[in-house]
């Protein structure tokens, strides 16, 4: 379990040095992977099924069906590239890096001693490198690399201090995730169609 | 609160009005070195007015033909609450009673100067309201350093405070803050000049140029009426009797004889004031008031 | 209880005449007699229920309507019955104006007028009426909400939405200003109830606020000055019946509070209470009048004197405050009554005026006075009600102006009595110049309301086509003249009314005023023994007006010619006629400093130098409040949300940026790191 929660937070870590879309769709792959597995490890500590049917799930939608929409949609885009993110790329990482420290200071501080200490600091990280990614990346399709960040983190609290949601939780947390997606590939082949870009910031433009 | 006294002193009032009118044009006439008409000339003006026949405009409404009667009236039961004969504090004899009754009769008269529909009426009657409108503050404060010491606006123990306290800086202040008011009033030389029958230097005569004939009379009347009842009250208020003589009918007269030739005085020795040189002219005359309060 | 029973009718009237348009809306005639008739019969209620108060004492009554914390408890109070009784008269007056008046609207929603007509009159009521808190600012909302619709009912005209707006933002700036002081108060109490907050325990820093509160939110409603910008807007803008209500009995219900706090809830307090009043009113009162009188929009004209007028009132409460809390209770009673026979007399004269301003604007399509004229001829009973409208806020003898105008003057004449010392004289003194001079200033403004819209030659077409009103809007006007004019002569009645309502106050003593005749109104006694006997004034008239007579026929009747006006020889027209703005341009000169006004003289000058010149001569003023207080507080608004508009930068980033930060800082801030 510790070892994947330290990949898990390579993985986050890979991410935020990704400048090629197609890059960063895999190491979201990888990433919905590697909390699959944690999750299957959970379920053989307990020994429920509904956990088993959780990583199922995950590796189905979230390692699946996901990244190969995102990759489609990448496919369809004019640049797949970041080109010039907000922040720099080398920044960005070590932005990531404080946030890692910081999460795990607040733990220490907040719940000192707790067994899960890893799996719940590398949570906490993942979720605020998931802000960061949305803060500093314009292109759309990163900010959705973003958010799946960081609804793997809060879904990662969830396996390690709760051991499991309940699986309504689960299916409404999918279902989300999947609306945002399919969002995006309409609005892609939309701005495709109308020969636009997908970049963010000049939605600026519609200040009043 | 004797009715035949009343009357009677409203009759006196009015028939002794003209005689004091004259006394100020033999005044000034002397002065300026003419023999002058004589002193009852006012009251031959008067008789031939009331015998002519009047020439009326038809833009006029039934306004402009009731002006006349209104303003005597106003004027007329002003002088009943004049205090001279029936000096008791009944409660008729109210001083802001005698102010708006006047004011009833200048309302009508300056609507009826607009109702002919001419400049010089438009013009006469807003002059006629503007130095109404700066008079009335300069008169009630002058009027107020006897009101606060007799804790009264009733004329008669107005006057019966005056008479039995002593002559003091206050008062001189007050009485000549009186007499701006005054001659501001009655319409004299420096605020206007009753004599000229030139439209733009005169105030109340221009307002009244549409009238003529009986109606003209009754203004004229009113007018020399209004002026008597504001020095009896400048005399009653400020020129008590124990100081300056007796306080009975022969004193009266003698007062205001002598008040008629000082206002004479004052009218030859000064020229008229530009129109809106007036409100200084008067906020002397707040001021004045104001020192008298303080002094007191 | 009969009261009891009148007030329910009353109030089921005027919800049936607000329904009622609902089913009446097809047929525009209907709707007027309905609806009106309806609000007619309300006021006649509302008279009858008061009268039945004074008679058979307090009466409480219980509204069914069921709100969280129970039913509404009412007891209605002389105070509410003297209020109420103010607005039935106004109201049955504007009740029968409103059949004639409101032909003009039958393409312009009248169903929707015909209904908030009645709704205001509810929702006065109410206010008038209810004793817990709640009720009173539910009350005291929906009266103004249904009063900015009504105002803005002609909203294709110019501007009429603008001043519905600037009346709704002043009314809520009130309100606020009123909650505050009510919950204050209730706090202190424990309950929500007004015969509770009686006893209310507050400290005196508390109190103090209270009392400032109030003045500022009901001085709101009232339209005192700083916070009066709205009335100059608002009434001109509504129709002339609404604006007869508003300018008489909306104003009135600011007074109202303002009586309940003083003389019931918070009681005598220090002498700068009293004090501060007595400035803001005059203050008030000049200003008001000063802007009158340069006004030449009829309704205008009419608002900033309503304006001056509840300066007048102020200085009455005033002087009523500053008495209590010097423990003369004589001079006390004296002052409060002299506010109220003012606020009655007001909401008489104003409301006549308004309603003639109605029937002029009905018949000239016009409300600028410099394009009317000469209509005594076309409408002349108008004109007399109108003359007595105007006689009676000049406050001229023999009408009611007149009698509270002196009863105030009394009241400032003993004001040091109460504030000894030399700045008592002084500031006593003052207060009774600038009175005076608001007395003139007014009566000159009427002159030239009156003379120039009424007296001489049309100056437009539509003066010289003007027709006489309808008749039950004479009937409206002939029937306040009358009561103007009856209040003028039997101040006794007034007084009799006055000393129930203001009896059962601590701190008031009200036996002196009526223990006289009935035409004599007179100080209390004492070293003073001043008065007026309204007999004697009519007696002194009438034998002056037949000595003039007397006097004009003692030669003969005398023959009368008719002569053209003299204007050096030229055809007369109007052209040659005096203006509105040159009747007050002495004034505007003297008073420069407070009202700037930016006098332009235009000159057209045609080909030929000598021939044929026009001028045009325009008066832009300043208003003080308006460029002084007002603006510089929108600017500085506007400013402060430029600036906020900053954080608004449109960029999504920037935005979860926001998130983040907060995130992070109530992270770590929970964790007390």
């Amino acid at each position: 379990m510790n070892i994947l929660t330290i990949l898990l937070l390579f993985t986050t870590l890979l991410l935020t040095r990704a400048s090629e879309l197609k890059t960063a769709v895999r190491i979201i792959a990888i990433q919905s992977l590697m909390l699959a597995l944690a999750c299957t490890a959970v379920g053989m500590e307990t020994g429920e099924v509904q956990i088993y049917v959780a990583a199922i799930l995950t590796v189905i939608i979230k390692a699946g069906f996901l990244p190969y929409v995102l990759m489609n949609i990448v496919n369809t885009l004019q640049h797949e590239r970041e080109d010039h993110p907000i922040l720099d790329i080398s920044y960005s990482s070590l932005l990531a890096c404080i946030a890692i420290v910081l999460s795990y200071g607040l733990i220490d501080q907040a719940l000192p001693g707790a067994g899960s200490r890893d799996a719940l600091a590398t949570a906490v990280a993942m979720t605020l490198i998931g802000l960061l990614l949305i803060i500093t990346r314009r292109q759309a399709v990163m900010q959705i690399m973003g958010m799946i960040t960081m609804e793997n983190g809060i879904y990662l609290v969830g396996l390690s201090v709760t051991k499991g949601f309940p699986i309504i939780i689960e299916l409404g947390v999918f279902f989300d995730v999947l609306v945002a997606v399919m969002v995006l590939g309409i609005l892609t082949s939309r701005l495709k169609l109308a020969g636009l870009s997908t970049d963010t910031s000049i939605l600026k433009k519609l200040k009043g | 609160m004797n009715i035949v006294l009343i009357a009677i002193q409203v009759l006196g009032v009015i028939l002794l009005a003209p005689l004091v009118s004259g006394v100020i044009k033999t005044t000034k006439a002397r002065l300026q070195n003419r023999r002058g008409p004589s002193l009852f000339q006012v009251y031959f003006d008067l008789i031939k007015l009331l015998q002519k026949d009047s020439v009326v405009s038809p833009t006029v409404s039934w306004i402009f033909k009731i002006a006349p009667y209104i303003y005597f009236a106003g004027a007329a039961a002003a002088a009943a609450l004049v205090p001279v004969v029936a000096t008791n504090s009944s409660s008729v004899f109210d001083f802001f009673t005698l102010i708006y009754l006047l004011a009833l009769g200048r309302f009508f008269l300056v609507l009826a100067s607009l109702d002919a529909g001419s400049a010089f009426g438009g013009m006469g009657g807003a002059r006629e309201i503007f130095i109404a409108i700066l008079v009335e503050p300069a008169l009630l404060l002058s009027m107020l350093t006897v009101a606060f010491k007799a804790q009264t606006t009733n004329l008669g123990l107005m006057a019966s405070i005056v008479e039995s306290s002593p002559l003091s800086l206050a008062y001189v202040f007050a009485a000549i803050a009186f007499f701006i008011v005054l001659i501001a009033e009655t319409g004299r030389i420096p605020v206007d000049n009753p004599d000229t029958h030139l439209e733009l230097t005169m105030i109340h005569e221009g307002m009244v140029l549409e009238y003529s004939g009986r109606n003209l009379a009754l203004i004229f009347w009113a007018t020399a009426v209004k002026q008597l009842i504001m020095m009896l009250l400048f005399i009653l208020l400020f020129l008590p009797g124990n100081v300056f003589g007796s306080t009975f009918f022969v004193g009266i007269v003698l007062k205001v004889i002598l008040v008629a030739v000082v206002i004479g005085i004052a009218e030859t020795s000064t020229n008229k004031l530009r129109l809106f040189k007036v409100p200084s002219f008067l906020a002397v005359s707040c001021l004045l008031s104001l020192l008298a309060l303080v002094a007191q | 209880m009969i009261a009891g029973d009148l007030y329910y009718l009353m109030l089921f009237l005027f919800s049936t005449g607000m329904v009622s348009v609902f089913f009446t809306r097809s047929n525009a005639n209907l709707t007027n007699c309905i609806a009106h008739s309806i609000a007619l019969m309300g006021s006649i209620v509302a008279i009858l229920c008061a009268i039945a108060i004074f008679v058979q004492g307090k009466v409480d009554v219980v509204l069914l309507v069921m709100l969280p914390f129970g039913p509404i408890g009412s007891s209605i109070d002389n105070l509410s019955a003297y209020f109420l009784l103010i607005l039935g008269v106004v109201g049955v007056a504007t009740s029968i104006y409103a059949y004639g008046y409101s032909r003009e609207y039958y393409t312009c929603r009248l169903p929707l007028m015909a209904g908030l007509y009645n709704a205001f009159l509810l929702s006065m009521v109410l206010v008038f009426t209810v004793g817990h808190v709640v009720a009173f600012i539910i009350a005291w909302e929906v009266m103004s909400v249904v009063s900015f619709f009504l105002v803005n009912h002609e909203y294709e005209k110019k501007g009429n939405t603008r001043s519905a707006y600037i009346y709704i933002v002043m009314t809520h700036l009130g309100t606020v200003f009123i909650i505050t002081a009510f919950l204050l108060l209730a706090v202190g109490a424990g309950s929500m109830d007004f015969s509770q907050l009686k006893g209310s325990l507050v400290s005196e820093n508390l109190r103090n606020v209270i009392f400032v509160c109030v003045l500022i939110g009901f001085g709101t409603k009232a339209g005192m000055v700083p916070v009066h910008i709205w009335l100059p807007r608002a009434h001109p803008a509504a129709p002339s019946h609404v604006s007869a209500l508003m300018s008489g009995v909306m104003l009135k219900t600011a007074i109202y509070g303002m009586c309940r706090f003083f003389l019931e809830f918070l009681g005598a307090g220090p002498v700068w209470w009293g004090t501060l009043i007595l400035v803001i009113g005059i203050i008030t009162a000049v200003i008001g009048v000063l802007y009158a009188f340069i006004e030449h929009d009829i309704k205008r004209l009419l608002a900033y004197s309503s304006v001056e007028n509840i300066g007048i009132i102020l200085l009455g409460i005033g002087a009523g405050m500053v008495f209590m809390s010097k423990q003369q209770p004589i001079w006390a009673g004296v002052a409060f009554s002299a506010a109220l026979y003012h606020v009655f007399n007001h909401a008489l004269f104003k409301s006549l005026s308004f309603m003639g301003a109605g029937a002029v604007l009905q018949a000239t399509h016009t409300k600028d006075i410099e394009k009317l004229g000469g209509l005594i001829k076309k409408m002349p009973y108008t004109a007399v009600f109108c003359l007595v409208s105007s006689l009676a806020i000049a406050a001229l003898p023999p009408l009611n102006g007149f009698i509270s105008e002196w009863l105030t003057f009394q009241v400032l004449l003993f004001l040091p009595h109460a504030l000894a010392g030399i700045t008592g004289k002084v500031f006593s003194a003052v207060l009774i110049a600038l009175l005076g001079l608001v007395g003139a200033l007014a009566a000159a403004c009427f002159v030239t309301a009156f003379g120039i819209t009424f007296l001489a030659k049309p100056r437009s077409k539509h003066a010289k086509e003007a027709i006489e009103a309808a008749p039950t809007m004479l009937v409206a006007m002939g029937m306040l003249a009358v009561l103007c004019i009856v209040l003028g002569l039997w101040p006794r009645g007034m007084l009799a009314i006055l000393s129930q309502t203001l009896k059962s106050y601590p701190g008031i003593d009200i036996q002196g005023l009526v223990m006289h005749d009935w035409y004599v109104l007179s100080s209390p006694p004492g070293p003073s023994d001043g008065g007026i006997s309204t007999v004697a004034i009519i007696l002194l008239l009438l034998s002056g007006c037949a000595l003039a007579m007397l006097l004009h026929s003692i030669f003969g009747k005398g023959k009368v010619e008719a002569g053209e006006t003299w204007t050096c020889g030229i055809v007369p027209n109007y052209h040659m006629e005096y203006t509105a703005t040159g009747f007050s341009k002495s004034i505007r000169m003297v008073f420069k400093s407070i009202v700037h006004s930016h006098d332009e003289t235009l000159v057209n000058a045609s080909d030929n130098q000598y021939h044929g010149r026009k001028l045009f001569y325009q008066v832009r003023i300043r208003y003080l409040f308006d460029s002084t207080l007002y603006r510089p507080i929108n600017n500085a608004i506007i400013r402060t949300a430029h600036f906020m508009k900053s954080i608004q930068t449109g960029s999504v980033q920037l935005y979860v940026g926001y998130i983040m930060a907060v995130t992070v800082v109530i992270l770590i801030w929970s964790t007390g790191w």
